[in-house]
């Protein structure tokens, strides 16, 4: 009862009030008991007093004359006070006091007086009362009178009225309780609903309620301050409000800037581009015309004009590229590319621009280049910009291009190419600002060099874009070196670095997969065998033609790439001896070469014929083609809108495909569940459940974390849409970029492409 | 000599580059837009076709696959000519059917590489 913390504040003020008043009630009825008791004790102890002086007045001549006989009849008397058990009168003696006479009540087994008397007054002995009362006469003490007295009917009493009290005190408990469980609402109601609201306010986040007044003491106090404070916090919810959607709004309206400003900038840049494709292209044909007809002083102006349009081109080019990295809109196309390839291209492009101020080039390459997955056309431009400044600043000196593979902790290691010069080079606070955007070493630099001076801010955004850097050494008149340091492998951005960028070569199916690479060169053979593992496809490889003639009856490849010259058995050999035999006759081979004669190839019976260096995507198209096609699979199409779900339908089903539909996401994950289909056609605004909600939990269940997606969608993304797509959809169609020929024709493509890939995957699992 | 579609609907560029290959020795006929391109493919027939990307009516890209889609003219080689040097043109354009690609401002000698090599593959094919 006392432990009052768990209760609730009724029961508490109810407890209280009850507890009060119990104890109140328990001290006053102890304290009347008491009295009581002892006023009843002092008026029995005085009646007895006196019945003991009569009756001892009495007996007092029997005393003097020595009369039992009166005595004993005057004791006698006493049967009337039936209180009084049994009495006795000593006679006082010379030397002690001897029993003169005595009285038992009847039924009183004896008498009970002691043998001697005991000194005068009253004594509790036992339950009873004794009394001793002197006997005088004349203020001689002849005697003492004795009484034993029941004591029962002070203990009845006593039992009565403690009963009484117990009775009485669970009565006024009982008011009590009834009294203060009314009462005490007068205090506990308004805090109740005080809480009860406060609850309303934190549950449904609604300001706008407001607690009751009821009184004006604390708790009137406690209800206004607290009403006082949902005011504050009801307009500083509205004011969050505002300002969220203001910011809402800002954000939009700075997203619309940025993409119309990207928009500006490459229709600016076409525009631009177009009168200075004419001015190039017009002063290229005048020199031509001039040169023709023999009027030879006006060929350095026509040059002039034609050099100054390659140069604006190259500023607009340049401002293009900065604004779009500014702008966030540069992307990287990953590919995989041959290194030594491309450093011969760059070398070649910028020799004659080396020339110009009497430079040598030097070049140096380590033999293990190899290959190199990056986007191709910055790493391009990013060593070109080096190259063509080094030539800018240098006169009479030499420029050195080394080129090399770091090994890294990753297995994977680094590509690094150094730029070497003996040009100008540049102080300590000239290199600070190097890489800046429009700063070149002073202004005057500009006006002797020309550039705009934003090529090595790019070159630094390109290689920190694909995970690496750009760095100078310099010192002024003795020459720079500038190192671009690149990940062999460049990853995506945002992806983590345990993505496997290709499937392990013995994970790939080989059935009507497999595509044998006949190739002497090592690394060449490494390159289309890495490339195309990427493509989905078994690789298998041979160094020369008679290995390439037994390997190809045991693993039956789906196409054959050939390199021609091949030490010993030529590939034209080898073409004639597949195509000889009827077993291998019919695997189509594609001629990879760089000797250029198609008409012999196709003579002996090559399928496609493409020239060395190989561009790598119509190698993909090319062996995509003649791989046979798929089996039709089993599509799902997720979309709300009932005639673009009857429409892809219709043309999944004219392809050879079944496809299942679904009107929301919630339908979707459960056709899903029903049967696993090969590929998902997904829109995104949907009703219950939408695409993006369909995605997340459909990438929960790893079983289903393999169906290829593809999202159709009207909506334009956001970045942020496009964050919550990326790595979990193959390709996102926009609805009103596409006519329908389009978007069917693109369709086709993908989705013939991600089934025979799921199909591909699924083998894999099961093997 | 060989005849060639020239597709441009900027009066420069098409001026300049059809004088340019008139001078090299070729027959230059042309055609400003989409539409006109894919009904001049099959009236002249030429031996080859330069084809600008951003066209009226409908765009190179267009007129690409449906030149690409008729079987009288399904074997005309397509140099795909675009102001847009972005990545991912080239695939766009090899994709529609393009045979190559080239980026303006037009290096003559480049281009004329490649015309070579179409021009030279095409009684194969």
């Amino acid at each position: 009862m006392l432990d009052f913390r768990q209760n609730s504040i009724k029961a508490k003020l109810t407890r209280l009030t009850m507890l009060t008043s119990g104890v109140a009630l328990l001290v006053s009825v102890t304290l009347l008991g008491f009295n009581g008791a002892r006023t009843f004790r002092a008026s029995m102890e005085r009646d007895l007093q006196t019945l003991a002086d009569v009756v001892g007045a009495s007996a007092a001549s029997s005393l003097e004359f020595d009369d039992e006989k009166v005595a004993t009849n005057t004791l006698a008397s006493l049967a009337q006070k039936p209180s009084i058990l049994g009495a006795a009168i000593y006679k006082t003696g010379p030397s002690n006091d001897q029993v003169f006479a005595d009285y038992a009540r009847p039924g009183q087994l004896a008498s009970t007086q002691p043998t001697t008397r005991g000194p005068d007054g009253f004594h509790y002995v036992n339950g009873q009362l004794q009394v001793f009362r002197p006997i005088q006469h004349d203020a001689d003490r002849l005697g003492t009178i004795f009484f034993q007295v029941d004591l029962s009917d002070l203990h009845a009493l006593i039992g009565r009225y403690v009963t009484g009290s117990i009775v009485v005190l669970a009565g006024a408990l009982l008011v009590a309780f009834i009294f203060s469980s009314r009462l005490q609402r007068v205090i506990s109601k308004p805090i109740l609903d005080l809480a009860q609201t406060t609850r309303v306010v934190s549950e449904q986040k609604n300001y706008s309620v407001r607690a009751v007044k009821e009184s004006n003491d604390e708790i009137g106090f406690l209800i206004d301050r607290f009403n006082e404070m949902l005011g504050q916090m009801q307009r500083h919810e509205k004011d969050l409000t505002e300002v969220n959607t203001q910011l809402r709004q800002s954000q939009e309206q700075a997203l619309a800037a940025t993409e119309a400003k990207s928009q500006f900038l490459a229709n600016m840049s076409h525009e631009l581009r177009t009168p200075l494709n004419a001015i190039i292209g017009y002063s290229e044909m005048l020199e031509e015309e001039a040169t023709d007809a023999g009027q030879e002083a006006i060929i350095p102006d026509l040059k002039k004009i034609n050099g100054a349009g390659k140069h604006l081109l190259a500023l607009i080019n340049d401002i293009l590229d900065l604004s779009k990295i500014e702008a966030g809109k540069m992307e990287l196309y990953l590919e995989t590319f041959d290194l030594k390839t491309m450093l011969e291209d760059v070398v070649a492009t910028t020799r004659l621009l080396v020339q110009k101020k009497s430079n040598q080039l030097a070049v140096s390459f380590s033999p293990d280049l190899g290959a190199m997955r990056a986007d191709l056309t910055k790493v391009r431009q990013a060593l070109f910009n080096l190259l063509s400044n080094a030539s800018k600043f240098t006169e009479h000196g030499t420029i050195t291009l080394h080129a090399a593979r770091e090994p890294g902790n990753d297995g994977i290691g680094w590509i690094v190419l150094q730029v070497r010069d003996t040009g100008i080079g540049m102080s300590r606070e000239q290199l600070g600002r190097m890489f800046q955007a429009f700063s070149q070493a002073d202004a005057s630099t500009v006006r002797k060099y020309g550039g705009t001076g934003l090529g090595l801010a790019i070159t630094r955004h390109f290689c920190r874009m694909m995970g690496g850097d750009v760095t100078v050494a310099s010192e002024a008149g003795k020459g720079s070196t500038f190192t671009i340091r690149l990940p062999a492998e460049v990853r995506e951005p945002g992806k983590e670095p345990d993505d496997k960028p290709a499937p392990a070569l013995d994970q790939l199916p080989k059935d009507g997969n497999t595509v044998l690479v006949v190739d002497d060169d090592p690394s060449a053979r490494d390159l289309l065998k890495r490339f195309l593992n990427k493509e989905g496809f078994h690789v298998e490889c041979a160094t020369n033609g008679p290995e390439a003639l037994a390997l190809v009856k045991t693993v039956r490849p789906t196409v054959i790439t050939l390199d021609v010259m091949m030490p010993g058995m030529d590939g034209w050999s080898v073409l004639s001896k597949l195509k000889e035999d009827p077993a291998t006759a019919d695997i189509p081979v594609v001629v990879l070469t760089i000797v250029d004669d198609k008409h012999f190839g196709h003579a002996l019976g090559a399928t496609e014929y493409l020239t060395k260096p190989v561009d790598r995507d119509r190698l993909a198209a090319i062996i995509h083609k003649l791989r046979p096609p798929s089996a039709p699979g089993q599509v799902l199409v997720v979309d709300d809108d009932a005639d673009l779900r009857e429409m892809l339908v219709r043309t999944l089903a004219r392809e050879g495909w079944t496809a299942a539909t679904a009107v929301d996401g919630r339908e979707g994950l459960e056709k899903v569940a029903a049967r696993k289909p090969d590929l998902i056609l997904l829109d995104l605004m949907m009703p219950r459940m939408d695409g993006f909600e369909f995605v997340a939990e459909l990438r929960q269940r790893p079983e289903w974390r393999a169906i290829p997606i593809i999202v159709i969608t009207a909506k334009s993304l956001t970045n942020e849409d496009r964050r919550m797509l990326e790595g979990h959809v193959q390709k996102v169609l926009l609805k009103g970029d596409f006519s329908h020929d389009k978007l069917l024709k693109e369709l086709r493509e993908i989705v013939g492409e991600c089934v025979q890939r799921a199909r591909a995957a699924d083998v894999h699992v099961q093997i | 000599m060989p005849k060639i579609l020239l597709v441009e609907d900027n009066e420069m560029n098409r001026d300049m580059l059809s004088r340019r290959l008139e001078r090299k020795g070729y027959q230059v006929v042309m055609a400003l837009d989409g539409e006109q391109a894919v009904a001049m493919a099959l009236s002249e027939s030429p031996a080859l076709i330069l084809m600008d990307m951003s066209l009226p009516v409908f765009d190179g890209w267009e007129a690409t696959r449906r030149i690409k889609a008729a079987p009288a003219t399904k074997t005309i080689p397509i140099i795909a000519l675009t102001a847009h040097a972005m990545a991912g043109d080239r695939e766009k354009s090899l994709e529609a059917g393009c045979d190559d690609y080239d980026t303006k401002p037009i290096e003559l000698p480049r281009l004329l590489e490649k015309m070579e090599t179409l021009l030279n593959r095409k009684p194969a094919a």
